[in-house]
């Protein structure tokens, strides 16, 4: 079973980083976002288990995305991944009801660690 | 013969989310050391010539509000400085955020201004070195104009330099009259060097 | 055991300290060839300490010159007393950019240096080593009353 995940970020670089550092086995569809309201009508028109959602973005930041998706209830679970790691800003997401915040750098690693810990992908397969 | 220094689209995306990341690390040790929110803006990339950064120096020059410190960075074949420019209304919500005592003099705004700078310039500087796989050394602050007026600075510019690349940045914090741009600047052969370094951050 | 380990972590501290310190650290043996490149020294020139050791000081810096240090090492090497070099002599060795290319207002780095003897387990100056030191900013001071004075007659 193949899961839709959205990549929301202003940066070419960072949106391919990210998409590259998800977990190599989990069977994954990835569309990418320049902005959030890019994301919005992407969430409205296609149904995205997770979104990887930066902060600092054009037109409309994470923040104000967090805050549409909350407004339209919109079903999809949003990880936040920042440069931005201010002590505040992960208290701030959290608050506006994203799951969990990534540090940029992003790790494989640690991403495999935060989606296994919230159940969307199972463990590792054993090779 | 000297390479002309241009960014394409890719690279000019790829410095700019390298400096968001170190912007962040920066933001956040600023953020912890004051207990503040700093707001971060995207970073604007670009290749400026010498005379465009002369007018930006002409600007600080006889302004008695404005106030910046230098600190130069080098390794690995990048060499650069940072520029750290304050509006002096910041002053004095710095030195209340800083619990610096009462009504600071000449000096201990110097010396507080100075060390402000060393922690955004160091984290910032640390930030894209630790990215790029570089241990930059940095340089101790100066505060541009302290030693020698700026006209002596444009004066003396013997076009040593053409042009260069300049990363900004603005600092804000949140619920506090405190405002500051940091210009991030690299050498000509520094960005040669750095365009090729990015390269494989930028292979599919 | 405890005092082992605290010669460890000192040591560790020193070798730190070495490698960061803002002044320049070249071990050179009797040949001229480079022992021992620190990290200012790497990052002001380029060159890696993998890429330095070995190699001799004069190929990789032509812009020394050999004659005229070789006479200031020698007396080193020979006397196992201290040596000098001051930028009003020579404004650097190692051409080094300044370490605030864009604003600064010398197109190089003015360097003084104090080479020191290095003595093996025989008392014999075997090594010398080199310690550079940026001194851009009190150079450029002097400059700056020179040009004054100058002017003023």
């Amino acid at each position: 079973m193949v899961s839709k995940v959205l990549i929301c970020d202003d940066s070419n670089m960072a949106r391919k980083q990210m998409a590259r550092a998800l977990p190599d086995h989990w069977p994954v569809e990835v569309t990418f976002a320049k902005h959030g309201q890019e994301a919005i009508e992407l969430i409205k028109a296609h149904e995205f288990e997770v979104m990887f959602l930066d902060l600092t973005m054009p037109v409309m930041d994470g923040y104000e995305t967090l805050e549409e998706i909350r407004k339209q209830d919109l079903p999809i679970m949003v990880l936040v991944v920042s440069g931005d790691i201010q002590p505040e800003a992960q208290e701030r997401v959290k608050k506006l009801g994203a799951i969990d915040f990534i540090k940029k750098p992003v790790d494989q690693a640690r991403i495999t660690a935060v989606l296994t810990e919230y159940g969307i992908i199972g463990e590792a397969p054993n090779e | 013969m000297n390479e002309q220094i241009t960014l394409s689209e890719d690279e000019r995306d790829c410095y700019q989310e390298i400096t968001n990341v170190a912007m962040g690390k920066a933001a956040d040790r600023l953020a912890r050391l004051l207990g503040v929110y700093v707001v971060l803006p995207i970073p604007n990339v670009n290749i400026i010539e010498i005379n465009e950064f002369k007018m930006t120096l002409k600007s600080l020059e006889g302004n008695a509000t404005v106030s910046a410190v230098c600190q130069g960075f080098i390794g690995a074949g990048i060499a650069g400085e940072a520029l750290l420019i304050f509006n002096d209304a910041s002053f004095t919500d710095i030195a209340k955020l800083l619990d610096y005592p009462g009504n600071l003099d000449k000096h201990e705004e110097l010396e507080m201004l100075m060390d402000v700078a060393n922690v955004l310039n160091g984290a910032c500087i640390q930030g894209i070195g630790g990215q790029l796989d570089i241990d930059f050394s940095q340089s101790h602050p100066v505060v541009l104009g302290q030693h020698c007026s700026i006209s002596d600075l444009l004066n003396d510019k013997q076009n040593a330099w053409q042009r260069t690349m300049a990363i900004e940045i603005n600092y804000t914090i949140e619920d506090h009259n405190i405002n500051c741009d940091l210009l991030l600047l690299f050498t000509e052969d520094s960005v040669l060097h750095m365009n090729r370094l990015i390269s494989f951050l930028l292979e599919d | 055991m405890d005092n082992n380990d605290t010669d460890m972590t000192e040591f560790h501290w020193f070798m730190d300290i070495l490698q960061t310190i803002d002044a320049g650290l070249v071990v050179l043996d009797r040949q001229y060839n480079i022992k021992l490149w620190n990290g200012f020294m790497e990052n002001h020139s380029g060159i890696r300490p993998d890429q330095a050791k070995g190699e001799n000081l004069f190929t990789l810096f032509p812009e020394i010159d050999s004659d005229w240090f070789k006479k200031k090492a020698e007396s080193v090497f020979l006397l196992n007393t201290r040596a000098f070099t001051i930028s009003e002599q020579r404004p650097f060795l190692f051409k080094f950019k300044n370490n605030y290319p864009i604003t600064g207002r010398a197109d190089f780095m003015y360097q003084n240096s104090t080479i020191i003897p290095l003595n093996n387990i025989s008392g014999e100056t075997d090594h010398i080593c080199l310690i550079l030191y940026d001194v851009t900013a009190a150079a450029m001071h002097k400059i700056d009353i020179a040009n004054q004075t100058k002017q003023k007659t």
